[in-house]
C-alpha cells in the first residue's frame, strides 16, 4: 500500500541515471515520504564527475558573474515566499531528519535564505575583489597592468551535517567562481543544498547542471579520492580527524579550504548585568546557546560573567538556567544518541561531584533529560562542552583578563559575542583578536554571521582563485604591433 | 570498627547467608532486599558525608526513599573525586584502588573497614558459576595475587580463589618481575601428563601476551576434561585489543578448551561483589546461556542514558548496580558501561565512552594538547 | 497527586488556616513542615494526624519574626529534605478580629500598625530571604502569601492589620516580577472572614451574619476552602501564574 511521496536526497545531471538506492521512510504530518539515498560505486562518481565538469565548460563557464548573481537571487527569491513547495518540504523534512525543533528550523532557515539574495552577494563579491568582472574579464590594477581572476574548474565540497543550510554558502560560492561542483553530503542533513539546486534548477537548468550533491558514509575513501582527484580545489568541513584525513590525500598542489571544529565564547560585562538589563542579557544569552542545540561553531560553549553586576556571575548561571529551561519549552532540544546523553551525564557528575566539596563549582541542569546543563564555576579557566545545550560558566574579575585564558587556545578559537560599553569595546577586541578570536558579534546574534565574513579568519573566494596577471608593459608594447599605430 | 558497623556487616552477612543459594519465595525475598537497602542507604546517608551531600542535592534522603531503585546512584567518577566511606578512611582493613592511571590522585578508592563482607560475598558465587561441578580444582594463577598488591581487589579475589578451591597444586604464577612464562609452560604440561583438570585465572590482556607466546613457541596443550579459563578486567590498555571471539578460538586452538568451559568475571573496585557469565553454570545443565547474573544481594539495572530511569528488558542503556555488600561506600552505583537485560540476566555490551558528537565539540585531550601546558583548566 | 515528594513549609501551621493547609498539601504527597511559634503540642497534634492518614510531616519551632530563628529552621529543612519546593506565608502576629473592641483611625497608633509590619510582612521577608538560594539552586518554587480580602473591602477597617496585609500583597507582586527569571512564581490568597479560626473567634454572630448576607456563596470560608486554593497554586497546575492575589470569600469581593 503506497502512497509514498519519493523525495531524493542527491542531486545529479540529467545525463545520470543511477540504479542503486537505498530507501527510508519517514511520516512526516500526515505525509508518507521515502528518502532517497544512492548507493555509488567509483565508477559511477567518475560518470557524474566528469558530466559537471563538462556541463560547466559549455554554460557556467561562460557565464558573467553579475549575471550567475541574478540567477541565484531569482532561485532565493523563489525560497522567501512562504508557500514555495520547496521550502515547504524543506521545512517538514529538515526537522524530521535532523531532529532539531521546526519551529527553529523554519526560522533559522528563513533568515539564512535571505543572506544570498543579490544584495548580499554584491557585498560578498565586493569584499573580496574591487572589481568582481576581474572573475570575467581583464581588470585594470591599481598598480598598472591588468589582472583576471580564474575560479577553480571544479571543487569538491565535504559537507558535515550539523547545522542545516551551512552547505548553501560553499556551493554559492563555487556558483559564483563559475566551477563545478561535487558536494558530498552527510546522511545527518543531505537534503537542504538538494532542494536549493532544484530552485536553482527552475531558475535555470542549465545552471544546475554543473553541480552534483550526493549523500555516502564519510570515510568512504575509494569514492573520495576520486572526488579528490577529480577536484581542481577541495574544501571540507567537519571535525579535526575528518580534516586532517582529507589534508593527508589531498596532492600539494591542490587548493584545500579546511573548516575544522572550533570554540565560540561570550563575554558579559558587567554593564550589561545592571538591573535594567540583566534579563535581556540572559534571554539573549540563551539564544545563542540554544540556536541548533548548539551544534554550529558559532554557538558559545563557554560564557565569562564579569563580576560586580546586580547579578552575581552565580545568579546569571541560575538565571541561564532558568532561561534554558523556558527555551526548550519553547523549542525542544533534539532527541540525543545514548552516546551523546551519556557525555553529558559524564560532564554533569564530574563538577556536580566537585561541588559538593567546593562552593565555587555548581551545576544546574534539567531535572528529567539532558536537555540542558549550566555548569558554573568561580575560577575562569576555559573548556569544552559535549554540546547539545550545555555551557560553561566562568566568573572574571576582568573580562579583558579572558585574553590570557584563551592565548593557548588559538587554533581553536572563533566567535565571541560581547556585551559590554562602547568604551571598552574596541580594546577588548584587540586583545582577544590577538590572541586568536576572529568574529565578534553582539550576544543574541552568534549563529548569524554575516555575508561577507572572514570564515575562520580567512578569505573565501580570494583562497580559491589563480590571479592571472598582465604586466603593465605588456599592452604597451603590443601597441606597436597594431598596424595602425604610428 | 565502630558498633554500628558490626551490626549493619551482621545484617548483611546474615542476608548472604540466607540468599547465596538463590531464594525459593521471590516475594519474600524482594521484601528482604528492599529493607536490608533501605537500611542501608539510611545508614550511608548518616555516615557517609559526601554521599549525604549527593543525595541531598538529588532531593532523595531517607524521607523521600521508600523502594531500593529510588536510591541515588553513586556516579562512580565519585569514588575518585570524593572519599567514600562511612567508618573513618584511615582506620580500615585494606583498600581497593582502581587502576588504569599512575597518577594516584586519580585512582578510585574503595575502603573496606572490614573483609569479611567483601569474603563472604566472593566465595558463594565463585562456587556457583565458575565450579558447579567441582569442589576443587588445580588453579594456575596468571595476574598478580595478594602478595603482590594489596591494594587490588582483583589479587584479593585471586587469592581467595586459590584459598577457598584450589588444590594444594595450584600456583601464583605472577611474580615480581612478571608473569613467569615458563614455569607456567611447565605447569601445564604436568597438568596435561597427569590429565589434570586446571583452571587458568587471570586479567583478560594477560591471556593475550601467553597466546602470542604460545604461537611464537608453537605449543600447545590438550588440557582435561573439565579444565576451564577465567577473564575478566578486558583489555585496559595494557594490550592489544583482540576481540573475544577470536581470543575463545585460541583457547580452543592451544588449550583445548572449548566456549562452554570459558568464563567472564564483572567486576570493580567500587564494588564489593562480583558478576559472571552464566556459560559454565548453564553448560553443567544443558543449553549454554553466555548471559551475565551476580548473586542475590546484587541487583542490575539498565538505565537510559537522557532521563537515568529504567528502560525495558531489551532496550540498552547505561549500567547501574545495587550491591548491598558495598555498605561502607555506596550500595548503589552509575557505571559507565552499556548493557542490556535479558531473560536470563544482562548483557555487557562495552563501555559508553563520551561521544564523538556531531557538531563542533573539541574532546578535553585536544583543547589539552592546544594548551600544551599554558592556562589552567577545569 | 498534585504535590507528590514535594517539600513545603507552612508557617503558623498549628491550627486554623496553616494546619488545614498543611494537612491538604500532605494528603496530596507533599513533606510538610509545620513551623509553630509556641503551640507545640498543637502542632505536634497536626502532624500525627498528617501520620494517621499516610501522610509525612515534621513540626519545627520558629519565631519568623527572627531572622536568625527562620535561617536556621530552614538550614534544618534543607538537612533533612535536600531543598524547599513551596513556602507558605501563612503566621501573623496575634491579632483578634472584634469589631466591638478594635481600634479607630484616632485611636490607634504607630505602634500597633508597626507590629501589625513587623508580624506580617517581616516575618514573610525573613522566610523568602531563606528560601530564595534554595529556590535559585532548582529554578523552580512556590511562595503563597496570605493576606485578606478586608485589603480590597474593609466591611470592619482593622487599620493595622490590613495595611500591613496590603503591604505584603505589594511584597508579593514585586517579588513576582524579580523572581519569574528563576522559575520563581509569587502569588498571594486573599480569604474572607474564616470560621472555625481563632481569630475570627471574637467576630460576633450579627456581624458574622451580616457578612454571610453580602455573599454570593451564603456562608463563611472553612479552613479547607483557603487550603484548596493554596494546594492549586502551589502545584504544577499553577506555573504560569505569578504575582496574583486569589480572593476566596464566596464572591463578597470580586476582582
Amino acid at each position: 500500500m503506497s502512497n509514498h511521496v519519493i523525495v531524493d536526497a542527491f542531486y545529479l545531471p540529467n545525463s545520470i541515471k543511477l540504479k542503486n538506492f537505498q530507501e527510508k521512510p519517514i511520516f512526516v504530518n500526515g505525509v508518507n515520504y521515502l528518502l532517497r539515498y544512492p548507493v555509488i560505486q567509483k565508477q559511477e562518481l567518475q560518470e557524474i564527475a566528469a558530466a559537471v565538469k563538462e556541463n560547466r565548460r559549455t554554460y557556467l563557464a561562460t557565464l558573467p558573474t553579475s549575471e550567475i548573481v541574478v540567477k541565484i537571487d531569482k532561485a532565493i527569491q523563489l525560497w522567501l515566499n512562504p508557500d514555495y513547495p520547496l521550502r515547504q518540504l524543506a521545512e517538514s523534512l529538515v526537522p524530521a531528519i535532523t531532529g532539531y525543533d521546526s519551529d527553529m528550523v523554519r526560522l533559522e532557515l528563513k533568515k539564512y535564505m535571505r543572506t544570498f539574495r543579490k544584495r548580499e552577494l554584491l557585498r560578498f563579491l565586493d569584499e573580496e575583489f574591487d572589481q568582481p568582472a576581474i572573475l570575467d574579464e581583464f581588470r585594470p590594477r591599481k598598480s598598472g597592468g591588468m589582472s583576471r581572476a580564474f575560479g577553480p574548474s571544479t571543487i569538491f565540497h565535504i559537507f558535515s551535517g550539523n547545522v542545516p543550510g551551512v552547505q548553501l554558502w560553499s556551493l554559492v560560492m563555487g556558483l559564483l567562481l563559475k566551477s563545478a561542483a561535487i558536494g558530498k553530503t552527510s546522511l545527518s542533513e543531505p537534503l537542504l543544498p538538494v532542494l536549493f539546486l532544484q530552485a536553482l534548477k527552475e531558475v535555470d537548468e542549465a545552471l544546475a547542471e554543473s553541480m552534483a550533491v550526493i549523500p555516502w558514509k564519510g570515510g568512504t575513501v575509494e569514492l573520495e579520492q576520486a572526488a579528490v582527484d577529480w577536484g581542481e580545489a577541495v574544501i571540507v568541513y567537519g571535525s579535526n580527524q575528518t580534516v586532517e584525513a582529507i589534508k593527508k590525500r589531498t596532492p600539494v598542489h591542490k587548493k584545500l579550504l579546511s573548516y575544522g571544529h572550533k570554540i565560540s565564547m561570550a563575554l558579559i560585562g558587567k554593564e550589561a548585568l545592571t538591573a535594567d538589563h540583566f534579563a535581556k542579557t540572559l534571554h539573549k544569552v540563551a539564544e545563542d546557546v540554544s540556536i541548533y542545540d548548539q551544534q554550529s561553531c558559532l554557538s558559545p560553549q563557554v560564557i565569562y560573567v564579569e563580576k560586580d553586576g546586580a547579578l552575581s556571575p552565580k545568579q546569571f548561571a541560575q538565571g541561564l538556567a532558568g532561561e534554558l529551561e523556558r527555551y526548550h519549552l519553547k523549542r525542544p532540544r533534539a532527541r540525543l544518541t545514548g552516546e551523546e546523553a551519556m557525555a553529558i551525564q559524564n560532564i554533569r557528575n564530574q563538577y556536580h561531584l566537585k561541588s559538593l566539596s567546593s562552593d565555587k563549582v555548581a551545576v544546574y541542569s534539567s531535572k528529567e533529560d539532558t536537555a540542558w546543563t549550566v555548569i558554573y564555576q568561580e575560577e575562569p579557566a576555559f573548556s569544552g562542552t559535549p554540546l547539545n545545550r550545555t555551557v560553561h560558566v566562568y566568573a572574571i574579575d576582568k573580562l579583558e583578563a579572558a585574553a590570557d585564558l584563551l592565548k593557548s587556545y588559538e587554533t581553536y578559537l572563533q566567535s565571541c559575542g560581547l556585551a559590554v560599553e562602547p568604551a571598552r569595546l574596541f580594546s577588548i577586541t584587540s586583545l582577544l583578536g590577538a590572541v586568536g578570536v576572529n568574529r565578534f558579534c553582539p550576544i543574541g546574534e552568534m549563529n548569524s554571521a554575516k555575508p561577507g565574513w572572514h570564515h575562520d579568519g580567512g578569505f573565501n573566494l580570494i583562497e580559491l582563485v589563480r590571479m592571472v596577471d598582465m604586466e603593465r608593459n605588456l599592452e604597451y608594447e603590443m601597441e606597436k604591433y597594431d598596424e595602425d599605430v604610428e | 570498627m565502630k558498633e554500628r558497623a558490626m551490626a549493619i556487616t551482621n545484617d548483611i552477612l546474615l542476608f548472604i547467608d540466607k540468599y547465596k543459594e538463590g531464594f525459593q519465595e521471590l516475594e519474600e525475598y524482594e521484601q528482604d532486599f528492599n529493607t536490608l537497602s533501605l537500611q542501608l542507604f539510611n545508614y550511608q546517608f548518616q555516615h557517609n558525608l559526601p554521599y549525604k551531600k549527593y543525595c541531598q542535592t538529588k532531593k532523595r534522603t531517607p524521607l523521600t526513599v521508600k523502594h531500593w531503585l529510588h536510591i541515588p546512584p553513586m556516579p562512580i567518577q565519585g569514588y575518585k573525586e570524593l572519599t567514600l566511606s562511612c567508618e573513618p578512611a584511615d582506620e580500615t582493613e585494606a583498600v581497593f584502588m582502581t587502576s588504569g592511571t599512575t597518577n594516584p590522585e586519580q585512582k578510585g578508592r574503595n575502603y573496606h573497614p572490614t573483609l569479611r563482607v567483601w569474603d563472604a560475598s566472593m566465595k558463594y558465587p565463585f562456587k556457583q558459576f565458575v565450579m558447579p561441578d567441582k569442589e576443587k580444582l588445580t588453579m594456575l594463577v596468571l595476574s598478580p595475587a595478594e602478595d603482590l598488591n594489596k591494594n587490588s581487589s582483583l589479587s584479593r579475589y585471586l587469592s581467595n580463589a586459590v584459598a577457598n578451591f584450589g588444590t594444594e597444586d595450584s600456583k601464583l604464577l605472577f611474580k615480581e618481575n612478571g608473569l613467569d612464562m615458563e614455569e607456567l609452560i611447565k605447569e601445564l604440561q604436568k597438568c596435561e601428563q597427569k590429565q589434570e583438570p586446571v583452571l587458568l585465572i587471570g586479567a583478560t590482556f594477560a591471556y593475550v601476551h601467553i597466546l602470542d607466546y604460545l604461537q611464537e613457541e608453537n605449543l600447545h596443550f590438550q588440557l582435561a576434561e573439565g579444565s576451564r579459563i577465567f577473564d575478566t578486567g578486558g583489555f585496559k590498555g595494557q594490550s592489544r585489543e583482540v576481540e573475544m571471539e577470536e581470543l575463545y578460538q585460541h583457547f580452543q586452538a592451544f588449550f583445548h578448551v572449548s566456549r562452554s568451559k570459558c568464563i567472564n568475571m564483572y567486576g570493580m573496585t567500587e564494588l564489593s561483589s562480583q558478576l559472571y557469565d552464566k556459560t559454565i553454570l548453564s553448560s553443567c545443565n544443558g543449553e549454554v546461556i553466555h548471559d551475565k547474573a551476580g548473586p542475590a544481594w546484587v541487583r542490575t539495572v539498565i538505565l537510559d542514558p537522557e532521563t537515568l530511569k529504567p528502560v525495558e528488558k531489551g532496550t540498552k542503556g547505561v549500567i547501574a548496580h545495587v550491591d548491598l555488600a558495598n555498605w561502607n561506600s555506596c550500595i548503589a552505583i552509575l557505571t559507565q558501561d552499556e548493557g542490556v537485560q535479558t531473560d536470563e540476566g544482562f548483557q555487557l555490551l562495552g563501555r559508553i565512552k563520551g561521544s564523538e558528537a556531531r557538531g563542533c565539540s573539541i574532546a578535553v585531550d585536544q583543547l589539552m594538547q592546544a594548551a600544551e601546558g599554558g592556562a589552567s583548566f577545569s | 497527586m498534585n504535590l507528590q515528594e514535594k517539600v513545603v513549609l507552612v508557617t503558623g501551621a498549628s491550627r486554623g488556616i496553616g494546619a488545614a493547609i498543611a494537612k491538604k498539601f500532605a494528603a496530596e504527597g507533599a513533606f510538610v513542615i509545620i513551623n509553630y511559634l509556641k503551640n507545640k503540642t498543637l502542632a505536634d497534634s497536626v502532624v500525627k494526624e498528617i501520620e494517621a492518614n499516610g501522610g509525612q510531616a515534621a513540626a519545627i519551632q520558629a519565631d519568623v519574626q527572627v531572622e536568625e530563628q527562620v535561617a536556621n529552621m530552614i538550614t534544618q529543612i534543607g538537612d533533612l529534605f535536600g531543598t524547599i519546593d513551596v513556602v507558605v506565608n501563612n503566621a501573623l502576629s496575634h491579632y483578634t478580629f472584634n469589631p466591638k473592641t478594635r481600634k479607630t483611625a484616632w485611636n490607634i497608633s504607630w505602634e500597633d500598625y508597626n507590629s501589625q509590619w513587623e508580624g506580617n510582612v517581616h516575618g514573610a521577608y525573613n522566610v523568602c530571604k531563606a528560601v530564595m538560594p534554595y529556590m535559585k539552586e532548582q529554578t523552580n518554587g512556590r511562595i503563597i502569601n496570605i493576606v485578606t480580602n478586608l485589603i480590597e473591602l474593609p466591611v470592619i477597617p482593622y487599620h493595622d492589620y490590613t495595611t500591613s496585609k496590603m503591604a505584603l500583597l505589594g511584597f508579593t507582586r514585586n517579588l513576582a516580577k524579580e523572581l519569574g527569571v528563576f522559575g520563581i512564581t509569587v502569588n498571594a490568597i486573599a480569604p474572607g472572614l474564616t470560621y472555625p479560626t481563632d481569630s475570627s473567634s471574637e467576630t460576633q454572630e450579627s456581624v458574622r451574619e451580616s457578612i454571610i448576607h453580602m455573599t454570593p456563596m451564603g456562608r463563611l470560608a472553612k479552613p479547607e476552602d483557603i487550603a484548596g486554593s493554596a494546594l492549586f497554586l502551589a502545584s504544577d497546575l499553577a506555573a504560569f501564574i505569578t504575582g496574583q492575589c486569589i480572593y476566596v470569600d464566596g464572591g463578597l469581593v470580586m476582582k
